[in-house]
């Protein structure tokens, strides 16, 4: 019973911490509860990540109230700048619905897919390979320092094989935060963390969809379809970054396509902020960041080509891109000070290259995505689902906003083959263990895009009120 | 395709979709035995459950370790191959204490007659296996 009210007051906390954040972030933009509260809970918690990770640089202990004391900054922002009534109320629109059959359906499969996620991650504790020899490891060493140890890099890369000393924290002060708030190193209950990040993402996957879709049987049935992917729930249950990336990664780039749509500035913001947590999530989030900057400068090309003058929008971006390279450069720094390098890119590594083995490569990649492509088990019938509306509507794919959610598809597939083909390790055995965490990085965006291509197919009869007994996909 | 077509079309994909989903958990809940996993895990406390999960041998073992050996000791471990998943788990859970080439603890698991020169026998274990310590320490 106490750990129950401890992982709730935990939830509160990261969650309150999240939403001056957000409060922060929209300031008079209208969002819905759902959006809300999903996005305060993960920014809070990548947020607290970061901040845990300076106060350790000033080798300051990981208390409770030194971790709490920096928000109160942001609190107190909040609480002067809020005009009569609590701004919350004034962003937040809470309507009541009447819901039709197939989404009573559908809601009923999204409560059995949440509720047997937290089942499954709950039943073990954190016992995988790289959760327990990576990130729950690190995690172990930086709560029972209670800091983060002058040493740390040096003292992992002697005493442990290969712990990767240059993956992002956000894992590891994820869990540090939960052990601290528990006062206690609990490598069962901190699980939670991995189902939490799902339910808080498919709230805001579901009203980011709904936004752009204003259909809401087909954002239930798009959020359904994403929850309902294997891969995408199983890695929900395991103690990987990976959902993580895939999480913060689809927020950066579905908050840029809104952002490019509608023009409000909270939704480039979010963009922005995402993209940096997915940086802090894995070293793949790098390429999240790339591609937003590249998203950016595209951008403000495309507008000052069509409008002849540099827009307002375009100075916005031209800053927030500037503050991502400058985020970029200070991690980089940061690693190569600290001496750490990763085992794929590093310098030197063309140097290795044997230009004919890597064209020989080109056989087992394709092979193996043509496994994740038809591989129903896994991913059941989405990459299918997904050529096929790429195939259907070829005029969309880089037309208006679609093309801020496709470029960095295409992107990020691009860059991730690249590496394959210069990766240092056993090509087969890289693929097979990388290959499906890889594609889930960029999973909810094509379901996203999947989605965008159904409503586009469906729309263009006169919809139906919501309580109309024919108003089925 | 009309839209109505289209509808058509998408509404057989989802039950497609719904087909598939569901034939892979019920099969994966059956043929997995993760429904067996489930019956054992949930009659189990949280070190039960960890318990089944490293096998409980070897986290009974682990659990002996600790207790036996003080906190940030050096030690090496014999009876599981490095590199292996036990491994991982066991510098995890050992945790202050750390693997060294020059140790002061050998942990010999599934093992009673262990004998390394240099090292004495320090604690048996109730199954099988010891820890050793070093002679002049």
């Amino acid at each position: 019973m106490n750990g129950i009210l401890s992982i709730l007051a935990f939830i509160l906390v990261t969650t309150f911490i999240g939403i001056n954040i957000a409060l922060f972030v929209y300031r008079e933009n209208r969002t819905n509860i759902l959006e809300l509260l999903g996005l305060s809970y993960l920014f809070g918690i990548a947020a607290i990540t970061i901040e845990m990770f300076i106060i350790g640089l000033f080798g300051l202990k990981f208390t409770i109230i030194n971790i709490l004391f920096t928000w109160i900054i942001l609190i107190a922002f909040n609480v002067i700048t809020q005009k009569n009534f609590p701004r919350l109320i004034k962003i937040v629109k809470i309507r009541t619905y009447k819901f039709n059959k197939l989404e009573i359906l559908l809601l009923f499969f999204l409560l059995f897919i949440v509720l047997y996620t937290f089942f499954r991650a709950m039943i073990k504790p954190m016992s995988g390979d790289d959760s327990i020899a990576i990130w729950g490891l690190k995690a172990k060493i930086i709560f029972l320092a209670n800091t983060l140890p002058k040493d740390f890099f040096t003292f992992i890369t002697a005493k442990f094989p290969n712990p990767h000393p240059d993956y992002p924290f956000l894992l590891p002060f994820s869990e540090v935060w939960f052990y601290t708030f528990m006062r206690e190193f609990n490598d069962y209950l901190v699980k939670i963390l991995f189902p939490l990040n799902f339910l808080a993402f498919l709230m805001f996957f579901y009203s980011l969809l709904k936004r752009s879709i204003h259909d809401r049987t087909l954002s239930l049935l798009f959020t359904f379809i994403l929850a309902s992917i294997n891969i995408f729930n199983r890695y929900a249950t395991t103690e990987y970054a990976d959902l993580q990336m895939s999480i913060y990664g689809a927020i950066a780039f579905i908050s840029f396509f809104i952002w490019a749509k509608e023009n409000k500035f909270a939704y480039l913001l979010i963009a922005n902020l995402s993209s940096i947590f997915a940086f802090w999530t894995k070293n793949e989030g790098s390429i999240t960041l790339m591609a937003i900057i590249l998203l950016s400068v595209f951008y403000i090309f495309e507008s000052k080509f069509k409008n002849r003058i540099v827009t307002k929008e375009s100075v916005k971006l031209a800053l927030l891109s500037l503050f991502l390279i400058f985020i970029f450069l200070g991690w980089i720094l940061y690693k190569n000070h600290a001496r750490i390098q990763n085992d794929v890119i590093y310098p030197g590594l063309f140097k290795n290259l044997n230009p004919c083995a890597v064209f020989s490569r080109i056989k087992p990649i394709f092979y193996q995505y043509q496994l994740n492509i038809f591989g129903v088990k896994h991913w059941n019938l989405i990459w299918v689902f997904f050529i096929y509306c790429l195939i259907k509507n070829p005029k969309i794919v880089f037309s208006a906003s679609y093309k801020y959610l496709t470029m960095p598809i295409f992107f990020i597939l691009g860059i991730y083959t690249c590496i394959y083909f210069i990766t240092p390790y056993d090509i087969k055995w890289h693929l097979a263990t990388s290959s499906d965490r890889l594609l889930l990085h960029v999973l909810p965006l094509i379901v996203f895009y999947s989605a965008l291509v159904v409503d586009n197919d469906i729309s263009s009869l006169p919809r139906r009120p919501p309580n109309d007994k024919n108003n089925v996909v | 395709m009309s839209v109505i077509t289209n509808k058509r079309v998408y509404l057989a994909l989802f039950v497609l979709w719904v087909t598939v989903w569901l034939h892979f958990m019920i099969r994966d809940f059956i043929l997995k035995k993760y429904f067996k996993e489930y019956v054992v895990l949930l009659a189990r406390d949280s070190l039960g459950k960890k318990s089944y999960t490293y096998g409980d041998d070897f986290f009974a073992y682990l659990n002996f370790c600790k207790k036996n050996i003080p906190e940030q000791s050096s030690y090496q471990i014999l009876g599981i191959k490095d590199g292996t998943l036990e491994a991982s788990r066991a510098r995890y859970h050992l945790y202050p204490s750390i693997v060294s080439d020059n140790p002061e603890y050998l942990l010999v698991f599934n093992n009673d007659d262990y004998v390394n020169p240099g090292f004495q026998v320090f604690k048996k274990f109730e199954g099988s296996g010891c820890i050793l310590i070093r002679e002049n320490k």
